[in-house]
């Protein structure tokens, strides 16, 4: 987490203290829901079409994982959730972020700045970055006590070093007086995690948590991360480009493609049967341990489409083995069935086109 | 290992490369040691691919690096076919390198990016004057990697997405026809749908110019996909080694079984068999007595910090270092 709070004087911090109390617990409906959220970026190569309409909700203790490979917008869906984004570039093509019954899309820095850290709480990718390297590990914890909870120095410190033991980390009170550059890349990111828990955030975005790490490590940081989600009954969003990761970790998926929402189902239900012929692809693109080795795996042909130059009708088109002439010419919509399984998909996999049978030139969907 | 032993070296006459006793070290000042790679032994038979794993500061690179000659190893002996690599020096060295030719992890910053694709390829030919039609060999090889030389031989590495560039990579190491080729995490930067495509280009460039490989990555499933026989590596040292469906199936190490069980599975309610590794890797300055492994083992016990194991066999070509290692059947 960013340790710089946009606060910087001691009297607009008293003035905020009345006024930043957002109440989530008496909220009813989900925590977080995303209406048709389009993050667009003006750029000299033209307009980028980062996020596209994105729609999700979210509960209070449930996890959503946001898969997909780079490029199709889930860094800059989590970073437009958060408000984290520079103002200058972003057009603000349209959506909703209502965060406990609030539309918190576009708020300013100054009212984002009660919500950060407090309500929203957000690990990144590389701890390294992510922490101050001249400020001690003990000043970016109670940073935002102090200034979210306003409390005493010596109760800050005392929960800070709580803090740490409860993320695994030995000596805690020695941890308080090290820089970053002291602990390994495990560690530090365990610092990011009880950095971004420290005032019990309703909500915790984590955009590759693991990316940067080892197995091994990266097992132990999403132990920890599942483990402080239940102990909190926070509700969190794990970004990741890797289907495993997702796969044990979370209620919910959102498959993105393209800047798109192109699949979304509850993890077993999507995992039972994938409907979008991407998530497919991408299912078979991976290499599994338990196969034998050598075995050929599954090839997307092709690459991501363009941002500034999407193609007509469906954006997985000129890559999918399915297509039909119907998918280049129309934009197919997001469905959802009975099931809560929503898939952007004329054909979706399971039906005739896909398994094979005779070409059927339309199948309800 | 985490131990020493040759044990695992096989005696045949289609041994590409034999490594014995490998010994990294680098001075960290005031007399302190880096042990980055601790008496390792490896070959590599004709055709074969060796997969070397282990995570960040096993010293699996500098095992790469050390068989280059780049730097040359701090002891231990490096013999590619009937030459001692590390006994060479100048011109000689540098003739044997078009031997043995390696592909790295970020494939847009080994590319120089003020060049033309074809002048990066053909670079090899040129420096070596190979006799024959240059240009019409780069298009060859650029074709070989699923590139369309009329279309990509102009143009320069910033224009080309980091999948392409590493099939340029792949064309610059085998227009010299190389005999052997080390890949040092060659798919760990590509998304997993290009990952695919370049595992599956490397199968098939591998028996289209019958290539011996060695191929290191933290990944384990990369590794068992494209492996023959994979090595474990843990802090400088050699852990197991066996040929790859064996060592998946039965890793008798304790930390291979570690590893194998961090890794996240995409099947819901996939519940891991063993508890993770608890604990931090160990400075390779000042590595643990006995077995290096032994301060996160959960089968450790006296002996193992008193004396290094040694690699032994446990079943057909599979080797282990531990002194109490897994019994082969049980998963």
């Amino acid at each position: 987490m960013s340790v710089r709070h946009p606060f910087s004087s001691r009297s607009s911090r008293a003035r905020a203290r009345d006024r930043d109390r957002v109440d989530v617990s008496d909220h009813e409906g989900p925590l977080l829901d995303v209406k048709d959220l389009r993050t667009w970026f003006d750029t000299p190569a033209g307009t980028v079409r980062a996020v596209d309409g994105v729609s999700f909700g979210l509960d209070r203790g449930r996890t959503l994982g946001v898969v997909g490979e780079s490029g199709s917008g889930k860094t800059v869906l989590a970073r437009s959730i958060m408000n984290l984004l520079p103002r200058r570039t972003v057009i603000p093509a349209g959506g909703e972020v209502v965060f406990a019954g609030r539309n918190i899309r576009g708020l300013g820095v100054r009212a984002m700045g009660r919500l950060w850290g407090r309500e929203l709480a957000m690990v990144f990718q590389d701890p390294m970055t992510s922490l101050n390297p001249v400020v001690k590990i003990g000043r970016q914890l109670t940073e935002s006590l102090r200034h979210h909870l306003h409390m005493p120095a010596d109760e800050a410190r005392e929960t800070a070093v709580a803090l740490l033991a409860s993320v695994g980390l030995q000596a805690p009170e020695r941890r308080l007086q090290e820089y970053p550059h002291q602990l390994s890349g495990g560690m530090r990111q365990r610092v990011t995690v009880a950095i971004a828990l420290a005032c019990g955030p309703s909500l915790l975005v984590a955009d590759e948590p693991t990316t940067a790490l080892d197995v091994t490590v990266q097992r132990q940081i999403l132990d920890l991360l599942q483990a402080q989600q239940r102990d909190r009954n926070m509700a969190m969003i794990l970004v990741t480009h890797d289907l495993a990761v997702v796969a044990n970790r979370t209620d919910e998926i959102v498959v993105m493609y393209a800047g798109q929402v192109v699949e979304r189902a509850p993890t077993a239900t999507l995992f039972g049967q994938m409907r979008h012929p991407y998530t497919e692809a991408l299912m078979g693109s991976i290499p599994r341990i338990e196969n034998p080795s050598h075995t050929v795996l599954q090839v997307i042909p092709g690459r991501p489409p363009s941002p500034v130059d999407l193609p007509r009708g469906c954006r997985f088109a000129p890559r999918c083995r399915y297509a039909q002439a119907r998918c280049r010419d129309e934009d197919p919509p997001l469905v959802e069935d009975d099931d809560g399984h929503a898939y952007r998909c004329f054909f979706p996999v399971g039906t005739a086109v896909t398994t094979g049978n005779d070409r059927v030139e339309e199948v309800g969907v | 290992m985490a131990g020493s032993g040759t044990a695992q070296l096989r005696d045949r006459d289609d041994i590409v490369l034999r490594v014995e006793h490998l010994t990294v070290e680098f001075p960290a000042g005031r007399r302190a040691r880096v042990h980055a790679v601790s008496d390792v032994s490896l070959d590599i038979a004709r055709g074969e691919t060796l997969g070397l794993v282990g995570e960040s500061g096993c010293g699996k690179s500098t095992v790469a690096r050390a068989i280059m000659q780049l730097p040359p190893p701090t002891d231990g002996s490096v013999r590619f076919r009937d030459t001692e690599l590390t006994r060479l020096h100048g011109e000689e060295l540098r003739r044997t390198r078009t031997q043995v030719q390696m592909i790295f992890q970020d494939p847009i910053s080994s590319l120089n990016p003020r060049r033309k694709v074809r002048d990066i390829v053909a670079e090899g030919l040129r420096i070596w004057q190979r006799n024959g039609d240059t240009a019409a060999r780069v298009d060859r090889v650029l074709e070989d990697v699923g590139l369309d030389p009329a279309v990509v031989a102009d143009r320069r590495p910033h224009e080309f997405s980091g999948g392409q560039c590493q099939r340029i990579c792949l064309a610059r190491s085998l227009v010299l026809d190389p005999e052997i080729v080390i890949c040092d995490e060659p798919v760990s930067s590509l998304d997993v749908s290009v990952q695919a495509q370049i595992l599956n280009l490397l199968e098939a460039m591998k028996s289209r110019y019958e290539l011996t490989m060695l191929f290191i990555s933290h990944d384990l499933a990369v590794v068992k996909n494209i492996s023959d026989r994979v090595a474990v590596m843990y802090l400088g040292k050699l852990c197991e080694l066996a040929p790859a469906d064996d060592l998946y199936g039965a890793p008798a190490h304790p930390y291979t079984r570690a590893l194998l069980s961090s890794i996240p599975r995409p099947t819901p309610g996939h519940e891991p068999d063993e508890p993770g590794l608890s604990g931090e890797l160990p400075s390779p300055l000042d590595p643990p007595s006995g077995c290096r492994f032994r301060t996160r083992c959960p089968r450790a016990e006296q002996r193992c910090a008193e004396e290094e194991p040694q690699t032994r066999s446990i079943g057909a070509d599979h080797f282990v270092a531990c002194h109490f290692p897994y019994p082969r059947g049980k998963t």
